[in-house]
């Protein structure tokens, strides 16, 4: 790991905040797009038993 | 018609986005991941801006700048929706807000840690800068509760468009407000009249961080637009299927 001066907490603070937002959203993001397509895929099967439409 | 009209199609969206976001989603990785390396390993410690502080700059810069970048998209989206009535601008209008509320509380969040052992001071309430990044972060959790508390999808669309075009105003206030108003920050470096002023060791990472962050944004943003037009699909069908019923 690098090695700063006296600073070095706020750096860490800095890209670990930034770290969990990027990651807490895009995973956020992920999940609600695999639970959308799943409930389509659900909702298509029951209307037309040809599959999903996307 | 606009050109753009014959690509504002949900179902043309999804045959893009399918492989563009993917794309998008390695690419930034991949420049971010480069600028954090430059960021934290490479560049220098700078004397004049305090040594290694000078590295919060690769991640607070490319935030600032999504968050000036997706509000501007936020607005022109819903122009496009409030003039066309194209139902893909109001699917990215909406895909767009979350996500902009997230860069900007990071930029006002490392903003605040840059600041105390910078200036000082976490936070300053006179600091034009400082408060116009706020206003945008209230702006942008506005335009989504305000979205949420219609009872109706072209209500919501609507009033979310008048509120993210008056909005815009705030934009021109964050870039110029180093230079016309009192603040803590610096004047433009990066983007002015002269080119950039910063050294070459630090712009190359810091750019590349910010298309990084860009590719990351506009790959969530598809990403988002897509689950919108299934969750829009899915509900067009339960309702036929419960008329039928």
């Amino acid at each position: 790991m690098p090695e700063f001066d006296k600073n070095a907490a706020y750096i860490w603070a800095c890209f670990g905040l930034g770290a969990v937002m990027i990651l807490g959203i895009w995973l956020q993001v992920m999940l609600a797009a695999q639970a959308a397509r799943t409930r389509l895929a659900r909702l298509d099967t029951e209307d037309d038993p040809g599959g999903p439409q996307a | 018609m606009p050109m753009w009209s014959a690509f504002a199609n949900p179902h043309k969206f999804l045959g893009l986005s399918r492989w563009l976001a993917p794309a998008f989603y390695v690419a930034g990785a991949a420049a971010i991941g480069w600028g954090l390396w430059q960021g934290l390993w490479v560049v220098p410690p700078d004397a004049y801006q305090g040594g290694d502080i000078i590295r919060v700059m690769f991640i607070h810069v490319p935030a600032a700048w999504l968050a000036m970048a997706s509000y501007s998209a936020l607005a022109i989206a819903s122009f496009i929706w409030f003039i066309w009535r194209h139902e893909l601008a109001d699917i990215a209008a909406k895909a767009i807000a979350p996500l902009g509320a997230t860069w900007t509380a990071l930029c006002l969040a490392t903003g605040a840690i840059w600041g105390k052992p910078t200036w000082g001071t976490w936070w300053q309430w006179g600091d034009a800068r400082m408060m116009s990044v706020l206003v945008l972060f209230f702006l942008f959790l506005g335009y989504m509760a305000l979205r949420a508390s219609m009872d109706s999808r072209q209500k919501a669309a609507r009033a979310g468009a008048i509120l993210a075009m008056v909005g815009a105003i705030n934009v021109p206030l964050i870039k110029f407000s180093v230079d016309l108003f009192e603040s803590l920050h610096q004047g433009a470096s990066v983007i002015t009249a002269d080119g950039p002023k910063m050294a070459a060791v630090y712009l190359v990472p810091l750019l590349i961080s910010g298309l990084g962050h860009s590719l990351l944004f506009g790959a969530l943003v598809m990403t988002r637009m897509r689950t919108e037009i299934w969750d829009r699909r899915a509900a067009r069908l339960a309702a036929r299927q419960f008329e039928e019923a």
